[in-house]
């Protein structure tokens, strides 16, 4: 490693915050990517995900018209 | 941590290099949310039914690194959690390495596209070269580090700041100027 060195303890908290944001770790991580020339793999893991969320969704959404009928049912028989 | 590196069985430090890459990459994904964002938040849900899913709109909405055992055992981390993962193996296999915090820019125009951490261990020729941690599945080739900091790449590396577990550095005028960056774009 080069460049002026120092060994303090100060952090640097702006360069840590700028970290933080998920919208310019998202502008980077896709740069890096294309310059791998493996953006289609996050291409991919991005309709994966997308799949996975519908699933889940319709997941939810039937466990939530059973637990409607279910309750209903409970209800007629009493 | 140590098992793993173990389990490399590296017979020399150029070959210890090459295996902690293999396993970085091969074994550990990137975490995106289901909007395709990087899932940087620590909050997650691991469903082991669905071979792991991070569910980050729920909860606090925190920034936070992963400890490298925790990577190990969620095998999902961002650009920090791969690279500490990474730099943890190569210590414990006596590499001389880094965890190294810096800028990423295009290298044509130079504009800053965001901040990024990656891994610099020295060879047994001596040299220098940097792993990118982020690439999945695929291992990708160890770069010499004057390629990626002098901008032959398409995006150019900028090293702020390095540390392993005996040192922390920081290079402060590049602190300052991307301080001064980041003041004028948050202004």
């Amino acid at each position: 490693m080069s460049g002026s060195l120092s060994s303090t303890s100060r952090k640097p908290s702006l360069i840590l915050e700028a970290m933080t944001s998920s919208m310019s770790e998202l502008k980077k991580q896709k740069a890096i990517w294309d310059s791998f020339g493996v953006t289609k793999f996050y291409e991919k893991q991005k309709e994966e995900q997308k799949k996975l969320m519908q699933e889940l969704r319709k997941a939810r959404a039937k466990k939530a018209v059973q637990k409607r009928v279910l309750t209903k049912i409970r209800k007629k028989a009493k | 941590m140590k098992a793993i590196a173990e389990k490399l069985n590296a017979a020399n430090i150029d070959e210890a290099i090459e295996r902690v890459l293999q396993v970085t990459c091969g074994e550990l994904a990137y975490p995106l949310n289901w909007r395709g964002s990087p899932a940087i938040e620590r909050h997650l849900k691991i469903f082991k039914w669905w071979d792991g899913f991070f569910l980050t709109d729920e909860g606090e909405k925190q920034y936070g690194w992963l400890l490298p055992n925790q990577t190990a055992i969620t095998k999902k981390g961002i650009c920090i959690d791969t690279a500490c993962f990474c730099g943890t193996l190569l210590r414990i296999l006596k590499v001389d390495a880094y965890v190294v915090l810096g800028a990423i820019m295009d290298s044509k125009t130079k504009s800053l596209l965001g901040f990024h951490a990656w891994v610099a261990a020295r060879k047994s020729d001596g040299k220098q070269v940097l792993l990118e941690t982020t690439i999945h599945p695929v291992t990708p080739p160890l770069i010499p580090v004057e390629e990626a900091y002098e901008g032959r790449l398409k995006v150019q590396y900028d090293p702020i700041l390095w540390f392993n577990e005996a040192e922390y550095q920081e290079d402060e005028k590049k602190v300052q100027k991307y301080e001064r960056i980041l003041e004028q774009h948050i202004a």
